[in-house]
């Protein structure tokens, strides 16, 4: 038994439906920015990669160090998008809890909370000129500055 | 010693001990300043009652922290109402994921004293449990101790295994349990003091824990007249949380042994207490806690405590007013020796 004309108009409007979906995806993707936040140190920087497992450490104030450097973590506080993709994607915590984990740590262990930077030339400077220093930042602030280095991609996301 | 000058010298021993490296290249520090303010108003109180029906407190918790390289230093000074005393003042080095400490510092029993000990702010409860109240507010177990702390967290497949030994000098009893003086260190008689603290955490460098303890402590009594007073304590603690949920709690186990001439007594008790935490939003947080003892009522030991809380049970709420500001208002029926009241406290309490 064959189709119906009215069937094959179907399987036709549906076929070229998805033949435009497809075509029209790619653009779709161009025209949506990536938005990566790096891991970015002063250039100068011999820490290497990070698993996210000794970020965490890091971040949460507890002492690691690379090549005989202690690694000393600077929180960038100049976007707050910036701030809570990290938590999420590295401390597992949110903000509020971070930073009483932080004072807990310090009140008990004598412990040194990471400074926090809200301007975002400080956090450079910070970067360029502290030993062991490293942050976290938007690939596009990132790239608009010198004298850092990326050390890896912490996330990264197609956002509208 | 007189109180201005007594104050005086706690700020400049602590100012000088945190500051004391600042001209080394890797040096760092952080200053927490903790100040509360207390109201309190008991009701239903026994008319022959030593307490008074309304009382106040008020004080500044200074802490500081400092590192150059390897070595530590740590200094926690309370200057408040009734009270000038350096609370903390260690001396130490980092060794792998651990720190050896020098000093005087909180006993590693349990959980509570260490954790919050006079940072008001970071409780969500104005008061303390019974059994982890400060020696000068008629606390019948060592919370300070002076010597040799060794502290540390294993990683262990995303798992943390910590540790707290000590070895030390704890206090003695006179009108209450008086830790060693680092200001006055010659001014009373201490005996040995040792504890031990093992715990585990399920997510490392998280807050859930669960650990056992065990205290053993050499105090003399002779102004209390006895020899010296031998107590053993043992117990478990948890500290579980899952936002918005918080549940802490803690079992001891304590025996005392007195020592009079020839005449020994001993006596044993054992206290818990739960505390159970719900945070309602970025603001709120409301708080219930259950504290009661057993083996308690006729303990000759406790009996030299007359402020010694046998039961209690609270509600509290707190409200984070603004950043690092929080204002809690706790409400708790008391079953104290020789005395029943209701307590009603509201405290403020900050970090700067």
């Amino acid at each position: 038994m064959g189709c119906s004309v009215l069937t094959q108009v179907r399987i036709v409007k549906i076929t070229a439906l998805l033949i435009c979906l497809f075509a029209l995806c790619p653009i779709c993707l161009a025209q949506a920015p990536e938005r990566s936040l790096l891991l970015v140190a002063g250039e100068q920087s011999e820490a290497g990669t990070f698993s996210h497992a000794e970020l965490r450490k890091v971040f949460l104030g507890i002492p690691v160090t690379r090549s005989g450097v202690r690694i000393k973590p600077l929180l960038n506080l100049t976007d707050p998008l910036a701030m809570n993709v990290f938590l999420q994607q590295v401390v597992f915590m949110s903000e509020r809890e971070y930073k009483r984990q932080l004072l807990s740590r310090v009140f008990r262990l004598g412990d040194q909370r990471p400074p926090e930077y809200d301007d975002i030339d400080e956090l450079t400077g910070a970067l360029r000129e502290t030993s062991g220093s490293l942050t976290f930042m938007w690939a596009e602030q990132f790239k608009t500055r010198s004298g850092l280095v990326s050390l890896g991609v912490l996330w990264a996301s197609s956002t509208d | 010693m007189n109180d201005q000058l007594r104050r005086l010298l706690v700020a400049t021993t602590f100012a000088a001990t945190i500051y004391s490296p600042a001209g080394y290249a890797d040096f760092e520090s952080d200053l927490l300043l903790f100040p509360f303010v207390e109201a309190n108003h008991l009701s239903g109180l026994s008319a022959d009652s030593i307490r008074d029906s309304n009382d106040n407190d008020y004080g500044l918790n200074i802490f500081g922290a400092a590192e150059n390289g390897n070595f530590v230093f740590l200094g926690e000074a309370l200057i408040a109402k009734d009270e000038q005393e350096l609370e903390r003042l260690q001396v130490g080095m980092r060794f792998g994921d651990g720190k050896v400490w020098l000093g005087r510092f909180h006993n590693p029993i349990g959980y509570w004293n260490t954790q919050f000990h006079h940072g008001a702010y970071l409780q969500n409860s104005a008061s303390r449990p019974a059994i982890v109240e400060y020696e000068d507010d008629d606390g019948v177990l060592p919370m300070h101790l002076t010597g040799l702390l060794i502290e540390g967290i294993k990683e262990n497949n995303g798992h943390g295994l910590g540790y707290a030994f000590a070895i030390a000098l704890g206090p003695e009893l006179s009108d209450s349990l008086e830790p060693l003086d680092v200001l006055e260190p010659t001014s009373g008689s201490q005996g040995l003091a040792l504890a031990l603290n093992l715990f585990r955490q399920p997510d490392v460098y998280g807050p859930t824990q669960f650990g056992l303890f065990a205290n053993y402590t050499e105090i003399p009594a002779e102004d209390r007249g006895y020899d010296e007073i031998r107590q053993t304590i043992a117990g478990g603690y948890g500290n579980w949380e899952s936002d918005p949920w918080r549940v802490i709690g803690s079992a001891f186990y304590v025996r005392n042994r007195l020592d009079r001439g020839d005449v020994t007594d001993s006596e044993e008790f054992v206290f818990a207490y739960l505390q159970v935490e719900r945070r309602l939003d970025d603001r709120w947080t409301i708080v219930g806690r259950a504290e009661t003892g057993s083996g308690d009522d006729n303990d000759a030991y406790l009996a030299l405590f007359s402020d010694y809380v046998e039961d209690r049970i609270l509600g509290a709420v707190r409200l984070n007013v603004w950043e690092r500001h929080a204002l809690t208002l706790e409400i708790s029926n008391v079953h104290a020796r020789e005395d029943r009241y209701r307590e009603l406290t509201l405290q403020w309490a900050a970090v700067f």
